[in-house]
């Protein structure tokens, strides 16, 4: 009997995991095979391929779920995925371009008269003009949070393809906002259904639309050219594991957010590796409430003494930039403060810094040199960074605390507990560098956590707001770069480097700096 | 019994209100600004105007006490509140993730029984045999490994190498739920043979079994239908308490294997102080637990003759 009760034991184990396994293997070759070779819509069977995308910036998680660019972050999806299209874009230089306008001009300081395209149809059928613009824009202002107040609207007209943008104020930055993804043109008409789908005016558009999935079909009817015909499934997968087995074993085609220590599976044959340098910045912001920290020879210490290179070339595995401000660095360009520890040394020795008692830090009236640094694992680089910077400082004589925790933001509201704030952010996301400024650098900006002020920074973003030359623009923007990193203020350490990972049969998928546009007309599937 | 049931049914009312009074009060004192949480999150700015203005929308800027009495009287009636991230009512947002964890805790309980139980009697009955010692080094390793890195050699065997079953859950399906269920079940399997055995060689050395052996009862009607039926008690009190974690979902492995379950969805509202759907979190889970609890407790008077019969506490 007891044999009985083993071989019974056993047998039933191996039956029901062999059991599971087998109607499994089957289930899935069928489902394999269906994705890469065949569909059938409406009850007629064609050879269409499809692509399965997993990216860990859609979701719920991103407050980019759905289609609808009139709620929250959800036009990044409808860009991003080639539903939506918007006035002007950003090209690879990070630099304005007419797309669904033909031309633009600013009537006066307070007046944008744009022409639309003509011949171009949303994916519902209806004809894109002045008038569906306005509807679409109007819907916009009235619903969304933070459109108002970056556009500045007071009234929009519509006459035939021409659009006119009357604002409260002179806006400058009017053009670049009409490249945010919040204001791609959707169909007012046909509108947002329950499952936030919209019609654009994209090379492609949604069938079915949920919080975790956007399954995708290419116009054959798209006013930019030809679109090869496919199916696009886009799964969102949080865990960067699973995101790299499911490359791994095919189950997807290509992804996006991989981890950087997965990079090295995939630089092969077999896959495609696209990259380029974001204006994704991670910089260190210094608290000024700390005395210690109003002496620039502490801060150009700090600055000097962060080994730059050796964060993005080892830590990073070579996938980011060394920055040099908040905006990527152009080539040739030399950073203002190069990687050195002895010129550290010697600046916290003329503050009066040294290690009296060998201790290996550097102290002063009987005090070592001491700071707390806080960050977030939100971002998986910003922890590895202040381990970095921990080291590299601790070299030059100065003991790093580093806090890492989701709740920063409570805990910076008292100033006594941080000193060296490590964050990440999109420094350029339209084309507007005064962003940057506006939010983190002013005296008055809401994301100035150090409370740092420089009244020639604070004039210069003034002249900045009511400039509408660009080539003016740009060089008042390289000046507030320079007096920032100058004044070590804020310390900018790396650019992110965005890869998009597919298999050797998808052409066309390239990333971009501006990090809104994946999928386009020339996405292949061979 | 009935009676039984009722007042247990009753004390839950006291067990959620404080629960969630407990909850929220730790939300509310420690848990951080949920607007400015979630667009930091996202990278987003909001100038401290919008922040206050969607603070006032959510409600936020009211005193602690009336948040909570206004948030009790919407449960009350049905009504968990808003999710702040997506939009929808929570009530319906978390029980639409019900039937996925349900699923997965049912299917990976009744594989960590049809593991367990043979092996732990196994186990039992040739204690001390290099069977047991297998069984027994198997069981120390099991209980050792995380779930995450079971997940992930499953994943690795079983998808990338014998590509036999996926990585990503492909919604509701047989293929989907076989690795996430193995993961979970194999982690149990390793805690309940451990139980099982104790179990049986605590009740073979009994009066009652020499006793039968001593009549000639053949062995293995003695181990069914004695010592497994006494066990059982144990055994359904150990059950309970799994289903019970269960039922809360398993964050790490729903996340891995991409489940769209309950503890998916509460890893994610946690990291964005989505405090209405972890307030309701909260609550199905003190509510499962009891009333798990309750059922297992009913399940007792029914295997127990002993509470039947005379000076039961359900007698009456």
């Amino acid at each position: 009997m007891k044999k009985q009760i083993k071989l019974l034991s056993v047998a039933f184990s191996t039956a029901l995991l062999l059991g599971a396994c087998a109607s499994s293997s089957k289930t899935l070759s069928e489902s394999s095979a269906s994705s890469e070779t065949s569909s059938v819509s409406s009850g007629t069977s064609d050879t269409t391929k499809t692509l399965v995308y997993g990216t860990g910036s859609y979701g719920v998680g991103m407050s980019d779920a759905g289609l609808n660019p009139h709620e929250d972050y959800s036009g990044w999806s409808c860009v991003r995925y080639g539903v939506g299209e918007t006035l002007f874009r950003l090209n690879e230089n990070i630099e304005l371009v007419p797309w669904l306008a033909d031309s633009y001009k600013f009537v006066d300081d307070n007046t944008l008269e744009v022409v639309i395209k003509d011949g171009i149809n949303f994916s519902s059928g209806r004809k894109l003009d002045a008038a569906a613009a306005k509807e679409c824009f109007e819907d916009l202002i009235a619903v969304h949070d933070r459109a108002p107040k970056d556009m500045k609207i007071q009234e929009i007209k519509a006459d035939g393809q021409t659009l006119t943008f009357v604002t409260t104020e002179p806006n400058p930055a009017l053009l670049n906002f009409l490249a945010e993804p919040y204001t791609a043109i959707i169909d007012m008409q046909v509108g947002v259904d329950a499952s936030k789908n919209v019609s654009g005016t994209g090379p492609y558009k949604a069938t079915s639309v949920s919080d975790s999935e956007i399954s995708l079909v290419s116009r054959d009817d798209y006013w930019g050219g030809e679109v090869s015909k496919k199916n696009i499934t886009v799964k969102s997968i949080t865990d960067g594991d699973t995101l790299t087995m499911g490359l791994q074993s095919g189950e997807l085609d290509a992804t996006s957010g991989l981890p950087y220590a997965s990079y090295p599976l995939f630089e092969n044959d077999n896959y495609n590796i696209n990259s380029v340098a974001t204006s994704r910045a991670f910089f260190l912001q210094l608290n000024f409430d700390n005395e210690l920290l109003t002496d620039k020879n502490i801060r150009s210490a700090i600055a000097m003494a962060i080994d730059k290179e050796g964060f993005v070339n080892v830590l990073l595995g070579g996938h980011g930039k060394v920055a040099n401000g908040p905006f990527p660095m152009k080539d040739g360009e030399n950073p203002t403060y190069s990687f050195s520890p002895e010129k550290s040394k010697e600046l916290l020795a003329n503050a009066g810094w040294s290690d009296s008692d060998n201790d290996g830090y550097v102290d002063k009236d009987g005090k070592n040199l001491e700071l707390n640094y806080i960050t977030y694992p939100g971002r998986t680089e910003l922890p590895i960074l202040a381990q970095s910077i921990q080291a590299n400082l601790k070299d030059i004589g100065i003991k790093l605390n580093i806090n890492s925790t989701e709740n920063y933001l409570e805990v910076m509201k008292d100033s006594t507990t941080w000193d060296i704030f490590g964050s990440a952010m999109v420094t350029n996301p339209t084309g507007n560098k005064g962003y940057f400024f506006d939010m983190t650098s002013l005296t008055e900006s809401p994301k100035n956590r150090g409370h740092y002020s420089n009244a020639e920074l604070d004039e210069l973003a003034k002249t900045l707001s009511t400039t509408f030359e660009s080539e003016k623009r740009e060089e008042i923007a390289k000046n507030m770069s320079d007096i920032l990193v100058d004044d070590c203020g804020f310390i900018f350490v790396s650019h992110l480097q965005m890869s998009l990972v597919s298999k050797k049969n998808i052409k066309g998928l390239t990333p971009m700096p501006s990090d809104y546009y994946e999928f386009s007309k020339d996405l292949v599937i061979e | 019994m009935f009676k039984y049931i009722l007042k247990r049914l009753l004390s839950l009312i006291p067990i959620l209100i404080g629960i969630s009074f407990i909850s929220f009060a730790l939300i509310y004192f420690t848990g951080g600004d949920a607007v400015a949480v979630r667009y930091e999150a996202i990278g987003g700015v909001l100038s401290p105007e919008l922040i206050n203005q969607k603070r006032e929308e959510l409600g936020l800027n009211r005193p602690f006490i009336v948040q909570y009495i206004s948030w009790l009287l919407g449960v009350i009636q049905g009504d968990m509140g808003i999710s702040y991230v997506s939009g929808k009512p929570v009530f319906g947002y978390i029980f639409s993730k019900l039937p996925n964890t349900l699923l997965l805790s049912v299917s990976s309980l009744i594989t960590t029984l049809i593991i367990s139980l043979p092996l732990g009697i196994l186990s039992a009955v040739k204690k001390n045999s290099v069977f047991d010692s297998i069984i027994k080094a198997l069981s120390f390793i099991g209980n050792s490994l995380p779930n995450f890195f079971v997940a992930l050699v499953l994943s690795y065997i079983f998808a990338l190498q014998l590509k036999l079953l996926p990585v990503i859950s492909q919604g509701t399906s047989v293929k989907s739920l076989i690795l996430p269920t193995l993961t979970l079940a194999l982690a149990m399997s390793a805690k309940y043979i451990r139980q099982i055995r104790a179990l049986i060689i605590s009740e073979l050395s009994k009066p009652y079994v020499i006793g039968a052996r001593a009549r000639g009862i053949k062995e293995n009607a003695i181990i069914f239908f004695n010592v497994l039926r006494l066990t059982s008690l144990t055994l359904i009190t150990l059950m309970s308490l799994s289903f019970g974690s269960l039922l809360g979902g398993s964050s790490i492995v729903e996340s891995i294997f991409m489940w769209d379950g309950i503890g998916k969805l509460a890893i994610e509202s946690i990291n964005l102080r989505d405090y209405p759907v972890i307030l309701a979190y909260v609550l199905w889970m003190a509510f499962i637990y009891v009333f798990i609890n309750l059922m297992s407790d009913i399940s007792y008077y029914f295997l127990d003759p002993r509470l039947r019969i005379g000076g039961g506490k359900y007698a009456n």
